[in-house]
């Protein structure tokens, strides 16, 4: 199979499959920062998401011969990613799984109109973001994952349903819960 | 900023400007040896499975290649078969007896000779001709055994000279000329040739004077080889008792 700079994922997979290592470098250049982020979030821990990102590539590595076309190839490897975390969480945060449950915590409020109003101090852009980061950090788990893997892996919510193994209603849930918390986190900012 | 229109268009999944917030602080990346780690290991599955790699290519390549390999082969014996029959075929069926000087220059300036009978002779002693007088061994067609050169060959008659039948008849020794490098080894039987040359106008009675002489000498290969030229001159003239 041919590769080129424009190739999808599922194509520089293919190509890695049938021997093209350079297929795999420019997957990895790809998505090497998604993924890591995402095990970033998850963790909250930079050792174990290292430890969890090796991993994770590594089983794509040692799975490439069985790859097919079924997915996205984004979805496959959040799903890879997904499954190698929640048994991280078992082996060692058991308390942690526990926030997969589908307990939605407080009922998401409309947008406030008042998050329309110019904030009196404008926060610098690094300031923003670290706040925007550690709202992010407060998130129930499950909320958290879906939010990333929206803005990380530019998902949908139905590929988010896919790679974390849920339904349709469970991951849009989940989403709007966690915008909503995050905007009311920012609400000086909106 | 101003509320996102996804948000009040009733779609409560995306929201552009935390995403845009999102992207300026997220901005972690792996370390360079986690990089380093995963590639090479993505480079090192590919090369530990040489089969696995470029598969399609190799199974493409398997047939043509295989079936030239086979074709190169079959080619090569068939010529190296053919040269060697060829040897067979050109070799002469059967040699007149020579001189030894002779021989070795037929082996040296002909090395095809036939490859069976020089197996025969290299196993076995050559086989005595029906001819009177015998020629030497050596002169007798002995094929070269491998790897003997022509001075080898020539050096068999010197040894062949200590038996009766070492001498060579002259009539066939005296128009053939010895090859240098075989000259020197040759000497005793040309000397020979000569003596029976020097004696072939001569009386019987001289003849059988001479051979008593080189008898009295202890040439006795001389003198025998002298005295079977002499019963082939002269098949009628008695013999002395001591000659009989």
């Amino acid at each position: 199979m041919a590769r080129s700079a424009d190739s999808s994922d599922e194509d520089l997979m293919l190509c890695y499959r049938d021997g093209d290592a350079g297929a795999f470098d420019e997957l990895y250049r790809r998505h090497k920062g998604g993924l890591y982020r995402y095990l970033l979030r998850q963790c909250r821990d930079t050792a174990a998401a290292e430890e969890l990102f090796q991993d994770i590539w590594t089983n794509l590595i040692r799975a490439r011969r069985s790859y097919t076309v079924t997915a996205k190839f984004t979805t496959y490897l959040y799903r890879l990613a997904h499954n190698r975390l929640i048994d991280h969480y078992r082996g060692h945060a058991r308390g942690v799984v526990l926030s997969f449950d589908d307990q939605e915590g407080p009922a998401l409020e409309e947008p406030s109109t008042s998050g329309q109003e110019q904030p009196e101090t404008r926060y610098e852009s690094k300031q923003l973001a670290a706040r925007l980061l550690a709202q992010l950090k407060a998130l129930p788990e499950a909320q958290r994952e879906a939010f990333v893997l929206q803005y990380e892996a530019g998902m949908t919510v139905e590929e988010i349903a896919i790679a974390t193994g849920v339904s349709r209603e469970t991951a849009k849930s989940r989403l709007r819960y966690a915008l909503g918390k995050l905007r009311l986190g920012m609400g000086e900012w909106r | 900023m101003a509320m996102s229109d996804e948000l009040r268009d009733g779609n409560p999944t995306v929201d552009p400007g935390l995403a845009r917030l999102y992207r300026e602080a997220a901005r972690e990346q792996p370390p360079a040896h986690l990089d380093a780690a995963i590639l090479a290991a993505a480079h090192r599955d590919i090369g530990a499975r040489p089969w696995a790699m470029g598969s399609a290519w190799l199974r493409s390549w398997r047939l043509p290649v295989s079936i030239a390999a086979v074709v190169v082969l079959s080619v090569s014996l068939v010529t190296l078969m053919f040269d060697e029959g060829g040897d067979r075929l050109t070799a002469p069926p059967h040699r007149t007896p020579d001189s030894p000087a002779k021989a070795g220059v037929d082996r040296e300036s002909a090395p095809q000779a036939a490859i069976p009978e020089r197996r025969e002779t290299e196993s076995k002693p050559a086989p005595l001709r029906d001819m009177a007088p015998q020629p030497p061994p050596a002169a007798m067609d002995l094929p070269a055994p491998a790897g003997k050169s022509a001075a080898d060959l020539a050096r068999a008659p010197a040894v062949g000279e200590e038996t009766p039948r070492a001498a060579a008849p002259a009539p066939l020794m005296r128009n053939r000329a010895a090859p240098e490098a075989a000259a020197s080894v040759v000497r005793p039987a040309a000397q020979k040739s000569a003596l029976i040359r020097e004696y072939e106008n001569r009386t019987p009675e001289k003849w059988l004077e001479k051979i008593a002489e080189l008898r009295r000498d202890g040439k006795t290969a001389e003198a025998d080889e002298m005295l079977a030229e002499f019963k082939k001159r002269f098949p009628e003239h008695p013999l002395p008792a001591a000659l009989r």
